[in-house]
C-alpha cells in the first residue's frame, strides 16, 4: 500500500501533471477567445454545456479533466504520505502543516467545482411585479424598488424588496442590491440582481367632460361604452418625444389607431373616441430586475476549502515572518 | 487649484522622480536612488488620496489606478530587496514600475464615480492585493531573466538568486491566494459564482497553479535545473494575465 502511495504520489509526475493542467488551461484560454459564439462572455461553470454536444473544440476542457483527474490522483498520494509524515513527527512543522492544508483545500476546491460544474445550474430572466415561478423558490415577485445615484447622475445602487411564495406556503420577503443577492439553503440558492428598472407599465388618463380616471395596462383593453380601448405600447418620435399608441375597436365598426403624446398639457395629448376627448394623466410605472438565480450544490465544500486555504494562509504568513526574522 | 489638477501633478512629479531613481541608480548613486524611491511613494499617497476623496471610495477601480499600483508596488518591492538584489535589477524594476505609471500619458484620466458592482469592500481588498502577487512574481522573474547567461553556461546558478526567486515567490503565492479568496467572495456576491469561465478569471487559475507549482522545483532534483526558465516564462504569463485579458479578450473585467 506503502508503496502504490509512493509511486501514485510521485512528486515529479505532479509537478509535470500540474504543468500539463496550466498548459491546458492556456490553450482553453485561446480557444475560448476564438470562438466567442461558441463561449458565450457570461458564461458560468456548467461542465455539461461541453458535452451537448461533443465537439472538437472543447477538446481542451476533455484533456484537461483528464489531467486535473491525475493531478488530483496524484495529489490525494502525496496528501496521504504528508499526513503520514507529520504523524510519525508528531511536532510537525508550520511549514509542513500549512502545505498539507493548502493541498487539502484544493483537493476540496477541484471536487467543488466538478460537482458544480455537472450538477449547479444557472437561470437568468427578469423577474416583475407580477412575478416569475422559480423552481424551489417560489412564486417571485418584486415589491418595491429604488435607484440610487450619485451627484454626477450615474447608479450607486439598487435597492429591491423580493417576495418569495416558499413551496411549503411560507411567504419570505428579502431585501437585494448590488453585491447583496437573496440567499437561501444555506447559500446553495441565490437570486443575484444584474440590473433594476422601472417601466412604463400602463396609461391613466382622464375623461374631459367629468375628469373622470380610466387606468389601462399596456397590451390590454378598456371596455368603454360602446367598445374597447386598447392599450398598444410605448414609443418615442424621432425627436425623443414620448407618445402612446391605442387601438380604438368600437361594438360595430373597424379598428381605429389613436396617438397621445405623454406630456400633460402638449398639444396631442389628447385622444377623441366615440366624439367624447381623453387627455393624457399620468405614466403608472412597475419594477422589474434582471436576475441570475443560481444553484450550486457545492457551497458547503467550497466553504471548507475557503476555510482550509485561510488557515494555511495564515500559517504560511507566520511561518514566512518567523523565517524572516530568524 | 483643482483636485483634478492635483492628481495630475502628482502623478507627473512621481514620474519624474521615478526618473531621478533609475538615473542615480544607473550612475552609482544608490542613497540618491533610495530617496527618489521614496519620495515617488509619497507623491503616489497623494495622488491615490485625493482620488480616493474624489469617488468617495477605494480608489483602485479604473485602468489608470491599477497600472499605478503596480507601479507603486514594484517599487515597494525593489525597496524591500534593496540589499538581495543587484543595482542592474533594481533599475529594470524601476524601468518596469516607470512603464506602468506611464499609463497616464496614454489613456486619458477621467475621474469617475465607480460602477455599482464595485461597490463592495471585497472588490478593492481583492485589486490591491493581486497587483502585489504581480510585483512579487515579476521580482522572481527578474531575477530569473539576470540568471539566463549562468544557465545558458549550464553554470549552477548563484545559490543567493535561486532563493531570492523562491523567497518572492513564496510571498506572492500567499498575496495571490488572498486576493483569491476575496475575489471568489466577491464573485459570488455579485455575479452568483466565484468561478466564470471569463479570461481574467482562467488566468488567475493558471497563475495560482503555476507558481504553485513552481514552489515545489527546489525538492525536485531532476527539474530544478528548468527553474530559470519556467521563472522568466512567468514574466509572459503575468503581462497575459494583466494586460492581455483587460484589453484583448472578451472578458467582463476588460478595461
Amino acid at each position: 500500500m506503502q508503496n502504490l502511495i509512493r509511486i501514485l504520489g510521485d512528486r515529479h509526475a505532479g509537478f509535470i501533471l500540474c504543468m500539463m493542467v496550466v498548459v491546458n488551461l492556456i490553450v482553453g484560454s485561446l480557444v475560448m477567445n476564438s470562438y466567442p459564439d461558441l463561449y458565450p462572455k457570461f458564461f458560468h461553470l456548467d461542465l455539461n454545456y461541453f458535452f451537448r454536444p461533443v465537439r472538437i473544440e472543447h477538446a481542451w476542457l476533455y484533456a484537461l479533466l483528464l489531467t486535473f483527474t491525475l493531478f488530483g490522483i496524484n495529489l490525494l498520494a502525496c496528501i496521504a504520505e504528508s499526513v503520514a509524515r507529520v504523524v510519525n513527527n508528531r511536532g510537525g512543522r508550520l511549514k509542513e502543516y500549512a502545505a498539507l492544508l493548502f493541498h487539502v483545500a484544493l483537493v476540496f476546491a477541484m471536487l467543488s467545482h466538478l460537482i458544480e460544474g455537472f450538477y449547479g445550474s444557472t437561470q437568468q430572466l427578469p423577474i416583475t411585479a407580477e412575478g416569475v415561478e422559480l423552481p424551489e423558490l417560489g412564486k417571485t415577485r418584486v415589491e418595491s424598488l429604488q435607484n440610487i445615484f450619485h451627484p454626477d447622475g450615474s447608479l450607486k445602487d439598487t435597492q429591491v424588496t423580493l417576495s418569495f411564495d416558499r413551496p411549503g406556503g411560507q411567504q419570505v420577503s428579502k431585501e437585494i442590491a448590488f453585491n447583496e443577492p437573496a440567499i437561501f439553503d444555506k447559500g446553495r440558492r441565490q437570486v443575484v440582481m444584474l440590473s433594476g428598472q422601472t417601466i412604463p407599465s400602463g396609461l391613466v388618463i382622464a375623461r374631459n367632460p367629468d375628469n373622470r380616471e380610466f387606468t389601462l395596462k399596456a397590451g390590454e383593453s378598456l371596455p368603454l361604452e360602446n367598445g374597447g380601448l386598447l392599450l398598444r405600447g410605448f414609443f418615442e418620435t424621432g425627436n425623443g418625444l414620448p407618445y402612446a399608441q391605442f387601438l380604438w375597436h368600437p361594438d360595430n365598426g373597424s379598428l381605429q389607431q389613436r396617438i397621445m403624446v405623454l406630456e400633460a398639457g402638449a398639444p396631442h395629448s389628447q385622444i377623441e373616441i366615440d366624439g367624447i376627448s381623453y387627455r393624457f394623466n399620468r405614466i403608472t410605472e412597475a419594477p422589474f430586475i434582471i436576475a441570475i438565480v443560481r444553484y450550486n450544490p457545492a457551497i458547503p465544500l467550497m466553504l471548507v476549502s475557503l476555510i482550509l486555504a485561510s488557515i494555511a494562509t495564515v500559517m504560511l504568513i507566520r511561518w514566512l515572518a518567523t523565517r524572516n526574522v530568524s | 487649484m483643482t483636485p483634478q489638477l492635483i492628481v495630475t501633478i502628482s502623478i507627473y512629479i512621481g514620474i519624474c522622480l521615478l526618473g531621478v531613481s533609475i538615473a542615480a541608480s544607473a550612475t552609482g548613486h544608490h542613497r540618491a536612488a533610495t530617496a527618489a524611491s521614496y519620495l515617488y511613494l509619497l507623491a503616489c499617497a497623494i495622488f491615490y488620496a485625493i482620488r480616493a476623496w474624489l469617488k468617495e471610495f477605494f480608489p483602485f477601480t479604473d485602468k489608470i489606478e491599477s497600472f499605478v499600483i503596480l507601479s507603486v508596488l514594484l517599487v515597494v518591492c525593489a525597496l524591500i530587496y534593496r540589499k538581495k538584489i543587484s543595482n542592474r535589477e533594481f533599475v529594470v524594476l524601476h524601468v518596469l514600475a516607470l512603464a506602468s505609471a506611464c499609463v497616464v500619458f496614454i489613456f486619458k484620466d477621467i475621474i469617475r464615480y465607480p460602477p455599482m458592482f464595485l461597490y463592495t469592500v471585497w472588490y478593492p481588498l481583492h485589486v490591491p492585493v493581486s497587483f502585489a502577487a504581480y510585483a512579487f512574481w515579476l521580482v522572481a522573474g527578474v531575477s530569473a531573466v539576470f540568471a539566463i547567461p549562468a544557465w545558458f553556461r549550464n553554470e549552477p546558478e548563484s545559490q543567493e538568486r535561486s532563493s531570492l526567486m523562491t523567497e518572492a515567490n513564496r510571498i506572492g503565492f500567499v498575496f495571490f491566494t488572498v486576493a483569491m479568496l476575496f475575489g471568489g467572495i466577491w464573485g459570488y456576491l455579485a455575479w452568483g459564482a466565484y468561478f466564470l469561465w471569463d479570461p481574467k478569471l482562467h488566468w488567475a487559475v493558471i497563475l495560482w497553479l503555476f507558481y504553485g507549482n513552481l514552489m515545489h522545483i527546489d525538492r525536485l532534483p531532476k527539474l530544478r535545473r528548468w527553474k530559470v526558465p519556467l521563472y522568466v516564462a512567468g514574466i509572459a504569463m503575468i503581462l497575459v494575465a494583466f494586460i492581455g485579458t483587460s484589453f484583448f479578450s472578451q472578458s467582463i473585467h476588460r478595461f
